[in-house]
């Protein structure tokens, strides 16, 4: 089902699979886990249009739907993208990826595909992404695909991912869906929002 | 601005795949080790299950999802059962919409499940189901139903607008 300029390994598998997390107010977390708390301090979920019709930016590689979810999720989680130590972004094809970097506000727009060659998403580099290895390598089970992202984004604030990024405080989630109709971001971190 | 923060606190996953498993099998391994990564917790306290899913009624022959996932996981949710259907982004929906009821006081833990059992009724009709995704009046007579096509015409534009090679791409 690939097209050029996509190859076979551009695009995520589609998966069967399942994924659960537990959400719970910060008193019983308390009585709950002696690990770090993770907060989940804002996210913001927008949908534009859904007909590619009334496709919301000036071209198909401006995804201004993301823009306006990432914004609010910022403002309420009062952090900005310089902030964020570790993501998960939703690769479902490569070319997602370069652009959601871009989008985030990571890079500026339109070099998103330099700043991911550059090592910047690389374990190490600025932003590390996909820790666990995200849509192209976990596989696509749609439901359970944010649980795993955000499951990942915990475990790197707790400090016991698998893959782990230093000192990681502030963590964001990335999620589309459909044919790029709906964004959705969710921004955790180790301390509450003041 | 709430009175009460939310916090993600435990997490487990299914083996992933193509799976010779139904989804309620597969939904029973996650909660398994969901609840294995936080003893302390007895499965009897959580007060709320969100359910994400899109395909379940299409693919597996289950809908009601959330009360029957719920009696599958031995939870007894009192404060919120339900099935969240945003495709790809369910999940994370689902994490937001418990943040929002856990700040707002109406409940105090929620399981946030979800998956889906995609190679079925026969495994090609794992494309042929994608086209229930999209609007039936609209993109799906013009042929943009499935997302490879659609991301490949997303990658030409952002070569041509920004001079992004497929090396970068790929």
């Amino acid at each position: 089902m690939a097209r050029a300029p996509l190859t076979l390994y551009d695009c995520c598998p589609i998966t069967d699979g399942a994924a659960a997390v537990i959400v719970a107010c910060e008193e019983k977390a308390k009585e709950l886990t002696d690990r770090p708390l993770v907060y989940i301090r804002g996210g913001a979920q927008a949908v534009l249009h859904s007909v590619s019709a009334n496709w919301p930016g000036e071209h198909l590689a401006d995804w201004a739907h993301l823009r306006v979810a990432a914004e609010k999720a910022y403002q309420q989680a009062k952090v900005g993208p310089n902030d964020i130590d570790v993501a998960e972004t939703h690769d479902c094809f490569s070319i997602s990826e370069v652009i959601e970097v871009e989008e985030l506000g990571f890079c500026k727009k339109g070099e998103g595909g330099f700043f991911v060659e550059e090592g910047n998403t690389d374990l190490g580099g600025k932003v590390p992404i996909n820790t666990d290895g995200g849509l192209l390598s976990c596989g696509h089970p749609f439901g359970a695909t944010g649980l795993r992202q955000g499951m990942e984004m915990m475990k790197q604030l707790q400090g016991r991912a698998i893959h782990q990024v230093e000192g990681a405080e502030i963590a964001l989630q990335h999620n589309l869906s459909g044919c790029n109709v709906e964004h959705t971001i969710v921004i955790y971190g180790r301390e509450p929002v003041a | 601005m709430a009175t009460r923060s939310a916090c993600l606190i435990a997490g487990g996953m299914s083996k992933w795949g193509v799976r010779e498993a139904s989804l309620v099998d597969m939904t029973q391994e996650a909660a398994k080790a969901c609840l294995d990564d936080i003893p302390a917790l007895n499965h009897k306290d959580i007060d709320g299950l969100l359910y994400a899913t899109s395909y379940a009624g299409r693919c597996s022959f289950q809908t009601n999802t959330a009360p029957v996932m719920a009696e599958r996981m031995g939870l007894r949710p009192t404060s919120i059962c339900a099935r969240v259907d945003v495709l790809c982004a369910g999940g994370s929906a689902g994490i937001l919409l418990a943040k929002g009821l856990v700040e707002s006081g109406m409940a105090d833990i929620v399981m946030v499940a979800g998956g889906e059992k995609l190679y079925t009724p026969q495994r090609w009709e794992v494309f042929y189901s994608e086209l229930a995704s999209i609007d039936h009046d609209w993109d799906a007579p013009n042929g943009l139903g499935l997302p490879p096509p659609f991301f490949a015409l997303v990658a030409t534009e952002h070569m041509k607008q920004y001079g992004t090679g497929t090396a970068y791409v790929v």
